[in-house]
């Protein structure tokens, strides 16, 4: 019980205190599980974010779930979870609360402005900086492959309405029937 | 109730096929959110930039900014619900069953169409809500329509996040809502 209160209130302050995405939540959750407290080693923190990365789902969460399930099965998951995700909850309901009110001041209007233009860099600097990941060095082909993949789904989702998960899985099918169609050493499918 | 169960799928559905974490949900949520009027594009890209600004992840964020704006708390917690509850169930089985997870062969060829597709959404997004956030709604010429100092902004984010490595997201953010409130007025 103890531990799970502690899991829960490590998450919370964590959760709390970092702004600007759930991806600095991973370095604060090494510091606190395994540098400060040692309850897992940094190796196997790291293995539990790699995990957290590949599934689907917000990263943080999934990553304070491995944590907490790792630590006290599935009620450290649960208590783990609670504590991410409260923080927002309060917070933004607070925010969305006041969001008629504050929207119109101009120091507000102007804050907003300027950030909306920062995220849009953001949105842009991230896509350029998952080339690496998504466009992988290895053999020509594979490399040809993702993207195709990435320009067939960037004209579908800034020319068509279609729902962007269609997207998304149609890439799931991409990815399987090509590694599918490699294996046979043969023909290359072009279906996306 | 209808809306809730709504609002629960909405979110079921981004909290089960986002890969890549927080701005991957951008497209998805945005797109969402628009097309079942939920929410007007500025008000959807205020969202964005909000989410951003305050603490915790930011697809919770945004997720409850949503909830709550369409359904009042009981709206926020369902759409909150919604994002964590596939994470939960698939992250669980992940740590009882895996290890080895990542390295099915299965996952793997999936997430290698995946991941291009992830980067290409995020990608149009940005497209799309610079659309938004760089231009006037306004029948005059051309270049009155065009939001300099905004744009001047981009750029300088763009220039700095790409040239400092390890530069925090969170303190570009700080310094252009601190511009803005000073000088974008």
């Amino acid at each position: 019980m103890k531990q799970l209160l502690q899991i829960f209130t490590v998450m919370f302050r964590i959760g709390l205190t970092t702004v600007g995405g759930g991806l600095v939540m991973l370095p604060q959750m090494t510091r606190e599980y395994a540098d400060r407290r040692g309850w897992v080693s940094r190796d196997e923190l790291f293995d539990l974010f790699a995990v957290a990365q590949s599934l689907p789902g917000v990263i943080a969460v999934n990553a304070s779930i491995l944590v907490g399930y790792r630590l006290a099965k599935i009620k450290g998951a649960a208590a783990a979870v609670l504590g991410a995700v409260l923080p927002s909850l309060l917070v933004l309901i607070a925010v969305a609360v006041w969001y008629d009110r504050f929207i119109d001041n101009p120091f507000v209007l102007g804050a907003l402005r300027a950030v909306r233009g920062c995220v849009v860099a953001l949105l842009f600097c991230v896509s350029l900086d998952m080339r690496k990941k998504a466009f992988p060095d290895g053999k020509a082909g594979d490399r040809l492959f993702s993207i195709a993949i990435a320009a067939a789904a960037l004209a579908l989702a800034f020319l068509t309405r279609v729902n962007l998960i269609w997207i998304i899985l149609g890439g799931a099918a991409a990815g399987l029937l090509y590694s599918a169609a490699r294996r046979k050493g043969g023909r290359r499918d072009g279906a996306s | 109730m209808t809306e809730l169960l709504r609002l629960l799928w909405t979110f079921l559905k981004l909290g089960a096929f986002t890969v890549g974490g927080g701005y991957a949900i951008i497209p998805l949520i945005h797109q969402e959110m628009t097309a079942a009027g939920y929410m007007t594009q500025t008000e959807a890209l205020n969202m964005v930039a909000i989410s951003q600004m305050t603490p915790g992840p930011l697809a919770i964020n945004a997720a409850t900014f949503a909830g709550m704006r369409t359904a009042g708390v009981a709206g926020a917690l369902t759409a909150t619900v919604g994002v964590v509850l596939p994470s939960f169930v698939l992250a669980t089985l992940a740590g009882k069953y895996f290890f080895r997870f990542q390295e099915s062969t299965l996952i793997r060829s999936m997430l290698s169409g995946m991941r291009p597709v992830v980067l290409a959404l995020i990608a149009a997004a940005a497209l799309e809500l610079s659309r938004e956030t760089f231009f006037w709604e306004r029948a005059v010429p051309l270049w009155e329509r065009v939001d300099l100092p905004a744009l001047a902004v981009a750029a300088v984010c763009a220039v700095a996040a790409l040239t400092v490595r390890k530069l925090p997201p969170a303190l570009l953010i700080a310094a252009a809502g601190v511009f803005g409130a000073l000088f974008l007025r």
